[in-house]
């Protein structure tokens, strides 16, 4: 069957004509009115005179569509989904196991979409005796590593660059001004112990 | 008493079942206002006489290029005009000339939101 071969259903489509028809229904909202309805108009000559106006909804219905009918609400307890409905595609119900069933879809007001299921979450607690997931070798070689201040030693050790007392310092002016000192340039006396400094070495070397 | 109350409850359950069924019979059909597709060769350059047509001259060449698809010789050309909104224009593919439509903007699909009801 050809598009708007019946006006009667008109599906999605805002405007259904016919080549060899002088009809034309339109399906929505003229000129920013609240009015949205189902229009038929003729075509005369070069005018369209509106035939009827009539109240439409669209097909099929969706889950909220069916939220904003006043009978829906009323009625919501008597209320048995139609067959229609379910077989939507625009509503994504699928009975059985992880998913909503008909009757729950109704239950779920402003959710279309099947929720997926959550895993309950894994909690990692470590046991009495210890006070972190590491052993206690590791875990005494890290203590003492933040204490004196050094950073990790070992493959991952980052490398540090040490920047000149003249980075970014501009020529003349003042030297010890703050803006002509760049932020990580070296000062000598401000690190006690960078990774690679001798304090480090021989912590690490223990 | 009982039987008449009965009776009225009846009629009206009875009247309310009939009175979609007449209404959607009363609906017009394409075949009510059949017309022959009368309309064949190449069709007209449109008139662009008007400020309607000349604003969207663009979109109404386009759709009289492709031939009558509305009654019998006209063209009914639909563009959109943002989010779920069209307009409509006429066009007569023997003489060129151009109709506005029903209505200026016509806003489908999502009435209700757009209402504000939501």
């Amino acid at each position: 069957m050809p598009d708007g071969a019946d006006p009667n259903v008109i599906g999605f489509k805002p405007l259904v004509y016919r080549l060899d028809s002088r009809l034309l229904v339109v399906h929505g909202c003229p000129d920013q009115s609240t009015e949205c309805r189902l229009y038929y108009y003729e075509w005369i000559h070069d005018r369209f005179r509106l035939l009827m106006s009539v109240r439409a909804r669209l097909e099929p219905p969706t889950v909220s569509d069916r939220e904003n009918d006043f009978f829906f609400f009323a009625f919501s307890a008597a209320y048995t989904p139609s067959r229609r409905l379910t077989q939507s595609p625009r509503v994504n119900v699928r009975p059985g196991k992880g998913g909503l069933s008909s009757d729950e879809s109704h239950a779920h007001r402003s959710t279309n979409r099947r929720q997926p299921p959550q895993r309950a979450p894994v909690h990692r607690t470590p046991h009495r005796s210890r006070k972190s997931h590491l052993p206690p070798q590791r875990l005494e070689a890290r203590t003492s590593r933040r204490s004196s201040g050094c950073p990790r030693a070992g493959r991952h050790r980052r490398p540090q660059h040490r920047l000149s007392a003249d980075h970014g310092r501009p020529k003349g002016g003042d030297p010890n001004h703050r803006h002509s000192r760049h932020p990580l340039a070296h000062r000598p006396g401000t690190h006690a112990a960078v990774s690679g400094s001798r304090e480090c070495r021989r912590t690490e070397r223990r | 008493m009982y039987l008449r109350s009965l009776l009225l409850l009846s009629s009206v359950v009875t009247l309310e079942q009939a009175l979609p069924q007449n209404s959607a019979d009363k609906r017009p059909s394409f075949g009510d206002y059949q017309v022959k597709p009368t309309f064949h060769g190449r069709p007209a350059d449109p008139v662009l006489n008007t400020e309607f047509s000349n604003r969207f001259r663009t979109h109404i060449r386009d759709a009289a290029a492709r031939g009558p698809n509305f009654a019998g010789h006209y063209v009914l050309a639909d563009w959109g005009c943002g989010s779920a909104c069209i307009q409509v224009a006429v066009i007569d593919a023997e003489s060129g000339a151009v109709y506005e439509g029903p209505f200026r903007t016509l806003i489908y699909d999502i009435p209700a939101r757009y209402a504000g009801r939501r």
